[in-house]
């Protein structure tokens, strides 16, 4: 494929516009420096990865919380026997590699995990298999484990892309209640590619994964109760990117105020640049929800290269990959796409004008990232805004299209919004 | 007979048996589809294979097939028992209506003709999506009969069903086909009866039809006054069928089996397959180009979607195999909310399975490892640890545990890893290992994952179970340390307080703490400080007595606070420093007021007061803050019994501070003639008084003396006009008053006016300054009679 093809010729600047002017709560400065502490990247794929490709989780009980202030009882994986997080942590193993991955159950019920897109999975070293009580009904799409007990899941990862993993045992509650999370497969290309093939390379630096899922907050209250819960009343309220709301997307990985939920889903990226900046941004999605989300990023088209860990290829390596603005992620999916971003027009102080006549400042919207509409300038804003914009970046807003689902409980934007930020060209002068 | 079927008989012996295992799992059929006749007449027990397809179905005469339906009413009975009523289709005449409607089958080319008898009471009508099929707008009336013929151009899986028209009055063609009135509609290529499309690699071994829909049981109560924004289904359907009595679909290793989906109801869905990919053919059957069928895990359907993918069966399975078809979204897999035994929602709706007929013997595997533990844990690594687990082989081959290992996070070679022993002898068997302290030194701070597995006496190395050691070579972390007080002069008693928190050090229980004074001495030998509870979060306090602090030099003293955690772990000492002052602040300050006073002079117009102001310091090496200040007249009291100072900054808090005092007119009034002392002094923080400065205010009640008076010339002639008047005036020292300077002089002509408001008189030497002064005043007398003149003179001291 062609990174030409990426640039759809599109409006960027009311896309700028836009996205600064939607945004009236106050937001966080993402800073992409690594953490003083803990040297984790505040953007990017959060790996977690064992050099034998041997994990241990652990099904347990936590709560997350929501930008509005509520708290919900989830269930979900932690690493080893670590504090609860969700989704589960984000396995990244390599092409070729025998995953071993050992469950213990610290639910009250039996759980389990299935691997779809993954063939030949054993459980306990025989194939796994669905599984059914004596009457012959099904109980569990693979084997489970009892509470308090452990089992021990291994495939080979035959295939590079991006996965999911998730509880096969009472699924619609299990899913539902967070026990989820993404799987990579690094092709062995190398790990700067998505797949074995030289058009699918990637800035490492720029890697994104966007887990979207969804909370009915009062059937997690029923199980926190232990009460039963009608299935056929179940109805969404919270929207959620790896396990966040809006704002809390953009926070950095593993911000110290959002112990369980250390999963950034900002984009931070530089525009493309033929010699300094040539390679695209990776983006993966996943569907870990009931329904499908058209999730729509501003600026410019994605290219998908990939679904459910299938490369987009003939069967004489033909490019199947094709442009979206909006990607439908229905449950269970995933999707890799390649973005990318073009400053091309140039506006710039001094260059070419943008062509656009600004209005009069009282019907102007000031958001809060504001800074100029030239990228790397900072102008003088009207007196009494404040402005969270750092260095002259550009934000564009990456969201779910269903509108109603960029609410939290009804409340617009606590929902499934990130942001896609464009520093200007290196260098700058952006923390 | 399809190719499947032919395969089945074939290989019958063993479909017996898996027919058996199969029936007896999904219990008796009910509304099932029949089953193709020949593997019913050889089954002995009842299969749910109706997913599977013939080459065709209808009449065939010439290039015209002819299939007769009749629109009708039927029953449903849910897989609960339930029974809702239902309208389709039957290709029986009199029959019932078929949830779906009969599957018609035709060849590209052909020309299709539906006859449609219509046995309802109100019109329909039927359209089939995707072929080119006029759309019929009027519909044919209860009774009639009506004939839809079009050619089956396009290949592929499409659904008929009631069309649009609703001419008569009855319900409307929306309703219809929510009732039921839909089945699929397969068109096969030509001449390739088991190709999905147009070319060899969209071939088939094995074929299955699912038609998606659902059913709202109060819609289907009363479908024409239903409101239908109301729709809540209550079941899912696979094939009219919802799971647990869904039909399997039957393939065998190395198969290619084609799937048909068809979403016939009136929700999205997302269909997924676990375990084996599924390559797209095609969508809403456009067939996609050979070269842009892409795979996938699972795909999403709209409504009135179809969607043709091909799953390859690998040809190396264990028997029993069988692969999940089912809504990935997790909702629409369970029957009216259906919960099971265990409490859980009972798997229903949308499940199905690719059921693999063969494939090899189970392999034999190692044992199991299960309950791994490792003790202690937390573990601080200053002793060892034990790691124990059990290895169970008798549900794995049941011959004995001959060998068990652990590897610590990171995999290796089965047989490579740190052996272990085993405690007696059979298939079910407790292993143990230590891990030494010394080994455990060389390991860092932090979680350790054992991985833990035993072989069989067949060699075979079995699954792993772990654990996870939290090896915590730190200990607790003290802060918020506060003395009280900060610093002292060693006549009070000195409380430390301060938090232990080991939240990020393993969070393990605090169980002591302790305190060095200047020098850190070994672990424990410190001075022991009070825990508030035994957490990982805890409250220490200790008390220094006086007498310690009082044996300490001047200076400041570093306090180092260190706790333990329960497993042996001491943390990082905290430092706090006390500070031993034992000099008090040196004071010094001046009179503000006006003295020498007679108790009627104040320090402006507004406040009537001598006011006294001081600074006090407490610098050096042992500096402490000012705390307080007083003072004395004439006579110190007890400290602390004096009358106060204030700060002019308002609060005592620094180690210099300026202090101010007013003694009132009234004070001042009622002192004794002469000078009188006024001692002060300040007190810092550690509570020592400093030594006093002192100044002086003299009390001067008594006036001047006027000695002389006269005038120059003393008689002046007539016509005179000036005189100077002079007097010799002095303030003399009466008893313990001294002399006070003059400060003015005034004269007057006959009656006293009253002191102050004579006439004013000058220094004779400019300025007065001195106890003696001569004054001077220039009289005009020209306006005054002949003859004498008193003239008065007084002072002011």
């Amino acid at each position: 494929m062609k990174n030409s093809s990426l640039f759809k010729r599109l409006q960027p600047l009311l896309a700028i516009f836009l996205a600064l002017t939607l945004v009236a709560v106050p937001l966080y400065v993402a800073q992409t420096a690594p953490d003083d502490h803990t040297g984790i990247p505040s953007t990017g794929v959060l790996c977690t990865t064992n050099p034998s490709a041997t994990f241990t989780l652990t099904a347990s009980e936590g709560y997350i919380g929501m930008t509005d202030g509520n708290t919900i009882y989830m269930w979900s994986f932690a690493e080893g026997r670590d504090d609860f997080q969700f989704p589960g942590p984000i396995l990244c193993v390599n092409q070729g590699d025998t995953v071993t991955v050992v469950l213990h159950n610290d639910l009250r019920e039996p759980t389990s995990i299935v691997f779809p897109g993954q063939e030949n999975v054993l459980a306990n070293g025989v194939a796994a298999q669905p599984q059914f009580d004596v009457q012959g009904n099904l109980v569990s799409l693979t084997n489970s484990v009892a509470p308090g007990s452990s089992i021990e899941y291994s495939f080979v990862a035959s295939r590079p892309g991006t996965y999911v993993y998730e509880s096969g045992t009472n699924p619609g509650i299990q899913v539902q209640m967070g026990l989820a999370g993404g799987l990579i497969v690094r092709p062995s290309m190398g790990a700067g590619y998505a797949y074995n093939d030289a058009a699918t390379q990637f800035n490492p630096d720029t890697e994104y994964i966007l887990m979207l899922s969804e909370i009915d907050p009062i059937m997690h209250q029923a199980i926190e109760r232990n009460q039963t819960f009608d299935i056929r009343q179940y109805h969404a309220r919270y929207f959620l990117i790896n396990g966040r709301t809006f704002p809390d997307t953009l926070a950095p990985n593993e911000a110290s105020w959002l112990p369980s939920q250390p999963y950034s889903s900002l984009a931070r990226i530089h525009p493309y640049d033929a010699t300094a900046n040539p390679l695209p941004a990776l983006a993966r999605y996943i569907g870990l929800g009931v329904e499908v989300y058209p999730f729509h990023p501003h600026a410019f088209n994605g290219r998908i290269i990939g679904r459910d860990g299938g490369f987009l290829e003939g069967p004489a390596g033909e490019d199947l990959s094709y442009e979206k603005f909006s990607i439908n992620v229905g449950p269970g999916q995933t999707f890799d796409s390649l973005f990318s971003w073009t400053d091309l027009y140039g506006w710039q102080v001094g260059g070419p004008p943008i062509p656009v006549t600004l209005p009069g400042e009282q019907n102007q919207a000031i958001g809060p990232f504001w800074g100029s509409p030239y990228l790397g300038t900072q102008e003088t804003l009207p007196t009494g805004t404040a402005s969270l914009n750092q260095c002259g970046e550009f934000y564009h807003i990456a969201h779910n299209h269903a509108l109603q689902q960029i609410t939290g409980w009804g409340v617009v934007l606590i929902g499934q919004v990130t942001f896609t930020r464009i520093d200007p060209p290196l260098p700058n002068t952006c923390p | 007979m399809n190719t499947i079927l032919r395969k089945l008989t074939r290989t019958s012996l063993g479909l017996l048996m898996i027919a058996a295992v199969i029936g007896a799992a999904l219990g008796t059929s009910q509304g099932v589809q029949a089953a193709p006749v020949g593997v019913a007449a050889e089954s002995a027990a009842p299969v749910h294979v109706a997913a599977t397809l013939p080459a065709d179905t209808c009449v065939l005469a010439g290039s015209t097939r002819t299939c007769e339906m009749w629109a009708t009413t039927g029953t449903l009975t849910l897989v609960d028992g339930t029974i809702v009523p239902i309208w389709g289709y039957t290709d029986v005449n009199g029959g019932p209506a078929q949830l779906p409607g009969p599957t018609l089958i035709a060849n590209e080319g052909e020309t299709v003709e539906i006859v449609l008898h219509n046995t309802l009471t109100f019109t329909t009508s039927l359209s089939v999506p995707g072929q080119d099929f006029v759309p019929d707008l009027i519909g044919v009336g209860a009774g009639g009969v009506i004939t839809y013929s079009f050619t089956a151009s396009n290949v592929g899986t499409y659904a008929y069903e009631a069309g649009f028209a609703a001419t008569g009055g009855g319900p409307d063609g929306t309703r219809q086909v929510m009732m039921g009135m839909y089945g699929a509609f397969v068109v096969r290529p030509a001449g390739q009866p088991t190709w999905a499309y147009g070319d060899a690699g969209s071939a088939f071994v094995d074929e299955a039809l699912l038609v998606f829909s659902e059913i709202d049981l109060a819609f289907n109560a009363s479908p024409v006054t239903f409101t239908l924004n109301l729709y809540q289904p209550d079941y899912w359907l696979i094939n009219g069928l919802a799971y647990t009595e869904t039909a399997s679909i039957p393939t065998a290793p190395g198969n290619t089996v084609l799937l048909r989906y068809l979403n016939a109801g009136i929700q999205e869905r997302t269909i997924g397959l676990l375990g084996v990919r599924q390559l797209v053919l095609g969508e809403d059957s456009s067939g996609l180009a050979p070269i842009t069928r892409f795979s996938v895990v699972a795909e999403t359907m709209g409504a009135g979607q179809s969607l043709d993918t091909l799953v390859q069966i690998p040809m190396t399975v264990t028997v029993g195999t069988k692969y999940p078809i089912y809504n990935t979204g997790f909702q629409q897999l369970h029957n009216n909310g259906q919960m099971a035994i265990s409490g859980a929602v009972a798997f229903g709706g949308i499940v199905t399975f690719l059921d693999v007929v063969g494939g090899g013997a189970l392999p034999d595997v190692g044992p199991l490892a299960s309950g791994v533990l490792v003790s202690p844990n937390p573990a601080s690594g200053m002793g060892p640890v034990s790691l124990s687990a059990t290895l169970d082989e008798s549900t794995t081959g049941g011959s004995n545990v001959i060998a068990a290992e652990f590897f610590t996070d990171t995999l290796g070679a089965d047989g490579t890893g740190i052996p272990m022993t085993i405690v007696g002898s059979g298939p079910t068997v407790a292993v143990t290992a230590t891990v030494s302290a010394g080994t455990l030194a060389t390991w860092p701070h932090g979680d350790v994952t054992f991985y833990v597995h035993g072989q069989d006496a067949n060699g075979l190395w079995g699954a792993f179970s772990s654990d996870v050691l939290d090896l915590v070579k730190v200990g607790p972390e003290v802060r918020g340390m506060v003395l009280t007080p900060p610093a002292t002069n060693g006549t009070v008693d000195v409380a430390i307080q301060a938090t232990a928190d080991d939240t990020n050090f393993g969070n393990i229980n605090v169980v002591m703490a302790e305190y060095f004074l200047d020098f850190i001495g070994p672990d424990g030998s410190g001075n022991a400080m009070n825990l508030n509870l035994v957490a990982p979060i805890t409250s220490l306090t200790a008390v220094i007595p006086a007498a310690t602090v009082n044996a300490l030099p001047e200076g400041d003293h570093a306090i180092y606070i260190h706790a333990q955690d329960a497993i042996g772990n001491w943390g990082e000492y905290a430092i706090i420093v006390l500070r031993v002052d034992k000099t008090g602040p040196i004071a010094t300050g001046h009179l503000v007021g006006p003295t020498p006073n007679n108790g009627t002079l104040s320090i402006n117009s507004s406040i009537f007061a001598v006011r006294l102001q001081a600074s006090f310091s407490d610098m050096g090496a042992a500096s402490s803050s000012i705390e307080n200040a007083e003072g004395f007249i004439d006579t110190a009291g007890a400290n602390g019994s004096g009358f106060p100072f204030f700060a002019s900054d308002a609060v005592f808090n620094g180690t210099s501070e300026q202090a101010y005092v007013d003694i009132p007119l009234s004070t001042v009034r009622i002192l004794t003639q002469g000078p009188h002392t006024i001692m002060f002094h300040g007190k810092d923080a550690a509570g020592n008084w400093g030594a006093f400065a002192s100044m002086t205010i003299v009390i001067d009640k008594t006036g001047p003396n006027t000695v002389s008076v006269f005038t120059t010339p003393a008689t002046p002639p007539p016509g005179t006009t000036f005189v100077t008047l002079y007097g010799n005036i002095n303030d003399p020292a009466n008893g313990a008053a001294p002399a006070s300077n003059l400060v003015t002089a005034e004269w007057f002509r006959g009656v006293d006016p009253g002191a102050g408001f004579g006439n004013v008189m000058t220094a004779l030497d400019g300025a007065f300054n001195s106890p003696t002064e001569v004054a001077r005043a220039t009289i005009n007398i020209g306006a005054w009679t002949n003859g004498p003149h008193i003239i008065s003179v007084r002072g002011k001291d």
